[in-house]
């Protein structure tokens, strides 16, 4: 009876849904072959695996942008409303974020670091229960124009400061001032990139709610971790930091990345300070 | 610097200095104080301390309950006054929390100093960047090799009999009258190195972006409650006419008072609909007809409103009409109406199996007993629908009311997380409880639009305008960069030139080094 019940519950699993939840698991499968090419050629430093390394990448974000394209068929607008649509999105900007670095900077590096960040964060999220991966339709709050380009550029922004921790966390061990230049240039791509997403947020908040800033503990917390980055800049063009503590520095601002993405999440609910941005799911 | 130096030389504070020229002194030196670095960090440290605390402690809000508010920082601090234990909590509360308001920290003065502080030093330290560049210059080694200025990508080089000092003066002050940051060394073998940069616009976006935080601060302050700008709320039923904004209606309101304006304009509510749409609920229960529970949330909430003429009842006095919806805002005036809530008062009867009549009025998402049968009930605020329900293919139709009561008595024994469930009361078919009917006889449904009177609004776009242009401009426009080396060997100058521009070498041999 209980078997019956499951294969009745397969049976009426849209197939949109299950395609979307393929796409995810093939998606998290490339990025984690795409890991291991990318580690393979930094131990043998073969231009062809190289390449190779950059093509899993490549393959591995097209799968995973038809998956939010479903995704976002599925659940009728851009997925990043809930906790698993943010990880969803966050693992796709820095992906996009890495191949396009890659490709300026002539170097494996990035995608390097993404091909690990997004095939964890892809492998964390894919065992969540389904009910935590359900869609949900807009709030009308958040049915906006502006919340679309207010979201895409602060998660891009995100996942910018994500492979620069990457490669600071690599300089740390190694050294490289080619790594410590890496990390400061993408600081340098993510920091105005963060502005202008708080900046997008406040103009969206002025039209739906007649004011641009209201502290809530979201906005707080990205104005205080994007000052944290600006002291980094500051840090760095003004006092001429390099190395270890210009690293560690950035390290902070991405503790203050994560505490915003996530951490505040935690702490609001504890102290039952929920907030406008708190996720649902 | 030196001007102070030279005034504490002549005069020192404790001979002869009186308490107005010391004052004035202090004074004297805050800009000087303001322009360095040391003094912004600081105060961006305690701006974060404050900020922290204000993003993890519950800020207040108006439209929230003071008791509520108050409970929750009774659970953090764990305040019992009638324990006699002085908690930690307690202590903190009562020490820090307290007299420097972190409950209300982003709308105390204390904060806006802060802000005001960090905003003019770091507009300050963006002008004297000119000189921390040269320490910047510094770093990176003047001294290079003359093949490595002759590996630029424009360079040239030569020599001419002349004294290297001689040389050294004119290209100074070619450099100077052509705005470069200049850094050089000189060893006692008679060689000069110059490291050189500029980008004027890049200089220019610089001090534009650190501005463009007083502007911000500016429209800020212009915006707020305590100078020009005002809110608050008009609350309406159909049909119902109410005064515009206004800040002698929003004072009013604080103090609890009927308020009636001078002009004749007066906003009205047409309609107002809650709209179900099909698309966003799992479905329709095919007995019920009523979409199965989802959140029981509305799609859009609207308000079809009209600033009207009071004088006039007729159809030419409408000034303005607008549906007013979550992210479409009316705006009249300069004044903005904001759809912010809804408001439902459900009325129901209930009737008792001898016959017994009695009333009760409730408001979505509130508590209360139901008379007779005297069971704790309640209504969630999203629980509950009616209104218009749009199908997949864009009809729309009325939807009668249905109406979800709780049970809340394990609710409120603290015996279950979630209230039970005691029945639905549909708009013609009452909820039958153990014989007692409980019918519903009315719904009103109220609109709730915040009005926000901001004047602040343009500078403050106008500066997170500066702000986003400038800084990409500060931080993606490239230098232009250049070396130059000067060499004394017996009576001419070998000089050698190399930029990432090719006027450079040209301008500097044709200008300067062969004039």
């Amino acid at each position: 009876m209980v078997e019956e019940t499951i294969e009745l519950t397969q049976d009426v699993m849209d197939p949109q849904i299950a395609l979307e939840f393929l796409t995810l698991e093939i998606a998290a499968g490339i990025f984690l072959l795409a890991a291991l090419v990318s580690i393979i050629y930094w131990f043998s430093r073969n231009g062809y695996v190289g390449v190779g390394s950059l093509v899993v990448t490549i393959l591995a974000t097209l799968v995973l942008t038809l998956s939010l394209v479903v995704r976002y068929i599925n659940v009728g607008h851009i997925p990043y409303v809930q906790l698993y649509e943010t990880y969803l999105f966050v693992a796709w900007s820095i992906a996009l974020i890495a191949v396009i670095a890659d490709l300026s900077v002539k170097s494996r590096l990035p995608s390097t670091i993404a091909n690990i960040i997004a095939g964890l964060i892809l492998v964390y999220i894919w065992q969540w229960p389904d009910v935590s991966r359900e869609g949900s339709p807009l709030v009308p709050a958040l049915d906006s124009p502006w919340l679309d380009v207010h979201i895409a550029t602060a998660f891009l922004s995100y996942a910018g400061f994500a492979i620069s921790a990457g490669a600071s966390i690599i300089y740390l061990v190694k050294r490289n001032p080619k790594v410590d230049e890496l990390s400061y240039k993408l600081v340098t791509f993510a920091f105005p990139l963060l502005g202008m997403g708080i900046l997008l947020g406040a103009v969206w908040a002025n039209e739906a709610w007649g004011r641009y800033w209201g502290w809530d503990p979201k906005e707080t917390a990205a104005l205080v971790t994007w000052l944290v980055y600006a002291g980094y800049l500051h840090a760095r063009l003004v006092m001429g930091w390099k190395g270890v503590r210009a690293n560690i520095f950035n390290l902070i601002g991405f503790f203050c990345v994560v505490f915003t993405w996530l951490g505040l999440n935690l702490v609001s609910r504890l102290l039952e300070n929920p907030g406008l941005h708190t996720y649902a799911g | 610097m030196t001007d102070t130096e030279n005034n504490k030389n002549a005069k020192p504070p404790d001979q002869g200095m009186g308490l107005f020229e010391l004052v004035w002194a202090a004074i004297l030196d805050i800009p000087k104080l303001m322009r360095t670095m040391s003094f912004a960090i600081w105060v961006f440290i305690i701006l974060a301390v404050f900020t922290l605390a204000g993003t993890i402690l519950p800020q207040e809000h108006l439209t929230q309950d003071p008791d509520e508010f108050a409970h929750k920082y009774i659970k953090i601090f764990s305040i019992d006054p009638d324990d006699g234990v002085n908690t930690t909590g307690e202590f903190i509360y009562h020490n820090i929390v307290n007299p420097l308001q972190l409950y209300r920290i982003f709308k105390t003065n204390l904060y806006l100093i802060l802000l005001s502080l960090l905003s003019i030093s770091s507009m300050l330290c963006a002008f004297d960047k000119v000189k921390i560049t040269r320490k910047l210059l510094a770093q990176k080694k003047p001294k290079v090799s003359v093949d490595t200025v002759k590996a630029m990508s424009n360079s040239a080089s030569g020599s001419v009999d002349d004294d290297v000092a001689e040389v050294g003066d004119r290209v100074r002050s070619w450099l100077k009258s052509h705005h470069f940051q200049v850094f050089e060394e000189k060893d006692d073998a008679g060689t000069e190195w110059f490291l050189v940069r500029k980008n004027a616009i890049r200089h220019i976006a610089s001090i534009a972006f650190h501005f463009a935080f007083v502007f911000i601060l500016i429209g800020g302050i212009i915006g707020d409650q305590r100078t020009f700008g005002y809110d608050g709320y008009v609350i309406l039923g159909e049909g119902d006419m109410k005064p515009l904004g206004s800040r002698e209606a929003s004072v009013a309101a604080d103090a609890q008072q009927q308020y009636t304006p001078d002009t004749d304009e007066r906003l009205y509510l047409v309609e107002y609909q809650n709209i179900y749409r099909e698309r966003d609920f799992p479905g329709i229960d095919p007995v019920s007809g009523f979409p199965l529970e989802y959140k029981g949330m509305p799609s859009d909430y609207i308000s079809h409103v009209q600033v009207v003429s009071h004088e006039h009842n007729g159809d030419n006095n409408v000034l303005m009409e607008k549906m007013v919806e979550v992210n479409r805002p009316l705006r009249y005036n300069g004044i903005g109406y904001y759809q912010t809530s809804v408001r439902s008062i459900y009325h129901f009867t209930v009737t008792a199996p001898d016959g017994t009549q009695e009333s009760v009025t409730t408001a979505a998402g509130e508590a209360f007993v139901l008379p007779l049968i005297e069971i704790q009930s309640g209504l969630s605020p999203v629980d509950s629908v009616g209104g218009i329900w749009e199908t997949l293919d864009g009809t729309r139709e009325e939807m009668p009311y249905r109406i979800k009561l709780h049970d809340l008595r394990a609710f409120f024994a603290g015996m279950t997380d979630e209230p039970d469930l005691l029945g639905y009361v549909y708009e013609d078919v009452p909820l039958v409880i153990s014989n007692y009917e409980i019918a519903l006889d009315q719904v009103d449904e109220y609109t709730i639009l915040q009005y926000v009177y901001d004047p602040g609004v343009p500078i403050v776009y106008f500066g997170a305008f500066t702000l986003i242009i400038g800084l990409t401009l500060a931080l993606y426009l490239p230098w232009r960069t250049g070396r130059i080396i000067l060499t004394q060997s017996g009576k001419s100058v070998n000089w050698a030139a190399g930029g990432n521009w090719s006027e450079f070498s040209d301008e500097i041999s044709k200008s300067v080094i062969k004039e």
